[in-house]
């Protein structure tokens, strides 16, 4: 570790790993929930499972990406953080925030959560993946500002990299996003529209650069490879996402309400969207084939060469498969797209912070790299969460394709629940692959204790 | 693919034996192929979205000014010459000029922007927008997102033009002139295929 | 590549850009379609191969450039051969 103040990072990654667990056991509850509909009913109703699941999701990479930047910003700007006392406040803060609200959408039900929590002052609740409580978006809000306020000021004074600026743009991106989670118009439509700018843009767009920032830094360490050829292609790579995922957030505006063109622009733009994908993918496996020394974390290599090759696949290849607005016309909505979140979300963003956090962790523990018999254990870990997640993007692909079939493209459609049984042996499987994958962050988190012969910090 | 070895390859690049890469930075060739990926797709989807209801393209495409197109034509493509003749001039050491022709191609952009506008205006003033129709939707999206290219490839050129004033390039430094300038070639390739297209053939 | 070279190719292309536009008040036809998309496509190439400097660059560059050329000014004149216009 170079600078002492780095160390904040590791209540962060630790949270983030807690917290994926909790995703995890969530998404297995709610996967049983679609083939066997009254497990756990009435405790944890299948839409409070859900908005938990994809909650916890959001919550820890944002404690992950958090963590990546405390990490970073003083190695790249080559001086201490400017708090490094506000950035521990701040995770206490989030913390139990969070931990409060889980609390509630578990115990009290939403209607009163959002009676309790002033949703009477400003109506924000209830729309998906924006469910929280009003007291927690604000409490989001502080914690980003504070934290953004935190990392500015360390590269203020220290040194600018380009890796830094797009990592700032990104954050600051993400935290600007999320204040139209406050707008929530009464015109359907416009507050469809404008949800998808803190949804979509979110992922499509500045968390685009985090993870460009992400995988950036960590090539730069494990491959020697020089900081000016890799800048290059990270600029290339986020222009690209940013004129492919800004207009491409037109795919979402093809059935709302919106005007027709946007059928036009959100098909053209996002069938491109698998470019910085791509790019991102060739970058990874160019500038490892160009190491210029051997950096003893074999894992980090790998999560970073997987994050690349499983975002082109789930958010750029299983992204494409429905963006068009034809084919969209019939998908929209199935367990297509459900296939696309999950490999998205675990290529792109899941992934790009075990990456960081698999090469990070060592040095917070004051050794280079972990022992071999611990890096083994990891890059099992690696293989069998990958390899689940692509058994689980297929089966629901599989589920999806049917879905559509029988309810939307059939001359004698099927009802709704109808479909849902015949399709729920695909959900079996999701669901055995889904504890399989279980099994893997469980292995996951034993390689952190795995004792053995490691090397000293750099 | 052996695309590493021709980055680094290219950073000084004398170009007196047959040239093995592409002039500029393989990162901006790069980029420059996805934007050609843009614009093909566009141009197709304009194309076959023409088929299914001729008589409208038609009809629509002779209230476009041909003359403007053209008259935007010659200003892109002569904008391009400058820019090809500044590089010349710079790899010749002869800076002064190379900043010249660099000021001229800028020009050339500003008359095409200019020109562009009026056009824009005409049609905002008649009322048309996005929604007008198919015709239009595909008019104002493709030239405006073009038009765009424009902006950013004079946002190049200056910053070019402030660098060779600086003397930043020179013979076997020219690495960032050629990709800023095989940049411009690319907005001015694609109103190659963008003016016949869309109002010359009917 | 020479300056008189490239004054050379300027004054092609703005000949080339003039045969264009006189067509354009042409009456529409099959000949009038190839003839405009041919100009467009020795434009483009010039563009390609002396600006761009792709002439004499190792593959795939000029095949890259040059391809995308032919492919999107194919779709066109196919399309234009389904559909001609009314």
């Amino acid at each position: 570790m170079q600078y002492q103040s780095q160390a904040v990072a590791k209540p962060y990654f630790i949270a983030a790993i807690g917290l994926f667990v909790g995703q995890i056991l969530f998404g297995l509850i709610m996967g049983l929930q679609y083939v066997v509909g009254d497990f756990l009913f009435p405790e944890i109703p299948f839409n409070v499972a859900r908005m938990v699941h994809t909650n916890l999701l959001i919550v820890w990479l944002l404690f992950g990406f958090m963590g990546a930047a405390y990490y970073m910003i003083p190695e790249e700007a080559e001086t201490e953080l400017h708090s490094p006392k506000l950035a521990i406040a701040m995770f206490w803060i989030f913390l139990v925030a969070g931990a409060l609200t889980i609390v509630g959408y578990l115990t009290v039900p939403y209607a009163t959560l959002a009676e309790l929590t002033g949703n009477d002052l400003l109506e924000t609740m209830g729309r998906e993946f924006l469910e929280q409580p009003l007291i927690t978006k604000v409490g989001i809000v502080v914690v980003a500002l504070a934290f953004l306020f935190n990392i500015s000021m360390t590269v203020l004074k220290g040194r600018k990299t380009s890796i830094a600026l797009v990592l700032l743009l990104g954050l600051w991106g993400l935290a600007v996003f999320f204040l139209f989670s406050f707008y929530n118009p009464s015109n359907p439509v416009l507050d469809k529209y404008f949800w998808w700018w803190v949804v979509h843009l979110w992922v499509e767009g500045v968390w685009e650069l985090i993870l460009g920032a992400l995988l950036a830094f960590v090539l730069i360490k494990v491959t020697g490879v020089d900081r000016e050829v890799i800048e290059k292609w990270l600029y290339v790579i986020i222009t690209l996402t940013l004129i492919t995922g800004i207009i491409g957030t037109g795919h979402h505006y093809f059935w709302i309400g919106t005007p027709e063109y946007w059928q036009w622009w959100g098909s053209i733009f996002s069938a491109l969207e698998p470019i910085p994908f791509f790019a991102m993918t060739v970058f990874a496996f160019n500038m490892v084939n160009r190491r210029r020394r051997e950096h003893p974390n074999k894992a980090a290599t790998l999560w970073a060469l997987g994050t690349g090759v499983m975002a082109f696949l789930g958010a750029g290849v299983w992204g494409f498969l429905h963006t068009l607005a034809p084919v969209n016309y019939y998908t929209h909505g199935s367990q297509i797209t459900a296939a696309h979140g999950h490999m998205a979300f675990y290529g792109a963003y899941v992934m790009v912070v075990l990456c960081i956090i698999s090469y990070a962790m060592p040095v917070l523990r004051g050794r280079a790299a972990n022992s071999n018999k611990a890096q083994v254990m990891e890059m099992w870990s690696f293989w069998l969460m990958t390899i689940a997640m692509v058994f689980i993007t297929l089966f629901l692909t599989a589920a999806g394709i049917l879905q559509v079939w029988l309810q939307r493209f059939s001359d004698t459609p099927m009802s709704f629940m109808a479909t849902q049984d015949q399709i729920s042996l695909f959900y079996w499987m999701r669901e055995w692959t889904g504890v399989v994958f279980l099994i893997g962050l469980v292995v996951y988190i034993a390689s952190f204790f795995v004792k053995g012969e490691t090397r000293a910090a750099a | 693919m052996d695309t590493s070895a021709t980055m680094t390859l290219n950073q000084d690049d004398t170009v007196e034996a047959a040239p093995l890469a592409p002039p500029g930075d393989l990162a901006v060739w790069f980029f420059i192929l996805a934007e050609l990926l843009v614009f093909a797709v566009f141009f197709i989807a304009y194309a076959v979205a023409r088929t299914h209801d001729v008589a409208l393209f038609a009809v629509m495409q002779q209230t476009l000014d041909p003359d403007a197109g053209a008259l935007n034509t010659v200003l892109l493509v002569s904008s391009s010459w400058c820019v090809a003749r500044a590089v010349l001039a710079v790899d010749g050491a002869r800076l002064r000029t190379g900043a010249r022709w660099l000021l001229a191609a800028l020009a050339c952009g500003g008359g095409f922007l200019l020109v562009k506008g009026l056009e824009y205006a005409d049609k905002f003033a008649e009322g048309i927008g996005l929604s007008t129709n198919t015709f239009y939707m595909f008019y104002l999206s493709l030239t405006f997102f073009h038009f765009m290219h424009v902006v950013l490839g004079m946002l190049v050129l200056a910053v070019l033009w402030h660098g060779v004033r600086r003397g930043h390039y020179r013979r076997g430094r020219l690495s960032g002139l050629e990709s800023g300038a095989v940049y411009w070639h690319m907005v001015d390739l694609v109103w190659l295929v963008l003016f016949p297209l869309v109002y010359v053939l009917h | 590549m020479t300056t008189r070279h490239i004054d050379l190719l300027w004054l092609f292309l703005m000949f080339a850009t003039a045969l264009s536009w006189w067509l354009a008040e042409a009456s529409p036809g099959a000949g009038v379609t190839g003839v405009v998309l041919a100009l467009a496509f020795l434009k483009g190439r010039t563009v390609a191969l002396d600006f761009m400097g792709l002439r004499g660059v190792r593959r795939p560059w000029p095949w890259l450039v040059g391809g995308w050329l032919v492919v999107v000014l194919a779709v066109i004149a196919f399309t234009f051969l389904q559909a001609p216009a009314a």
